[in-house]
């Protein structure tokens, strides 16, 4: 498969994706946008190994690490003014609190996730991957 | 950082778009990279210089920051 066709495949079931999440919405079933994006993550998993071109390289990974940083800086930022804001606002309207905890705790969660996943990467990986390297003593003629 | 990456992929009748199913990148990042936009990893700049038949040193003019 090229990778433009793979790319077009991509973008047909995004678009299918979509509408079936609206209409699922629309008849209050919530079991079939899952099952769909369980379903759409398989395919696109299963023909992502039959591309032949490159889909991704290291520039695309090195981008990726910094738009990905930012992003979570911005969300960071923005959950927290606007935590603060509705916190301060919850006597207008009672609901605002509850929005206020959720993005508190979904900027806890994603810091945490990624704390978790920087240091797996960081130190678990790379020492794997020194210690796979030929030549390279183990961790226990090191210390 | 200067390099001769297009300079060598002319000589040799090379276009980018097999120099980088050569050095397993894609087309975008072999332009990025002639017009010094990119810096390569040492194994990427391997490739290249590998496809090219010549060395990174030779490929690469590395210029000494101030610091």
């Amino acid at each position: 498969m090229s990778l433009k066709h793979f790319q077009a495949v991509k973008l047909g079931i995004v678009v299918a994706l979509g509408l079936i999440a609206s209409s699922s919405i629309v008849r209050q079933n919530y079991i079939w946008p899952i099952m769909a994006m369980a379903v759409a993550t398989l395919v696109l998993v299963l023909l992502r190994g039959k591309v032949k071109g490159v889909i991704a390289d290291e520039r695309d990974y090195e981008i990726g690490g910094k738009a990905t940083r930012w992003a979570i800086q911005l969300f960071g930022w923005f959950s927290a003014v606007m935590m603060f804001v509705l916190y301060a606002q919850r006597a207008v309207n009672p609901s605002y609190e509850t929005i206020a905890s959720v993005l508190a705790y979904s900027v806890c969660f994603l810091l945490i996730v990624y704390s978790l996943l920087f240091r797996y990467y960081e130190k678990i990986v790379f020492f794997k991957d020194k210690t796979r390297a030929p030549g390279v003593s183990g961790p226990d003629s090191t210390m | 950082m200067k390099n001769r990456i297009k300079e060598y992929r002319t000589r040799l009748n090379i276009t980018q778009e097999e120099l980088a199913r050569s050095a397993g990148v894609r087309r975008e990042t072999i332009v990025f990279l002639e017009h010094g936009k990119y810096n390569p990893s040492l194994q990427l700049a391997h490739n290249v210089a590998e496809t090219l038949g010549t060395t990174i040193d030779e490929l690469f003019q590395f210029e000494r920051k101030k610091r």
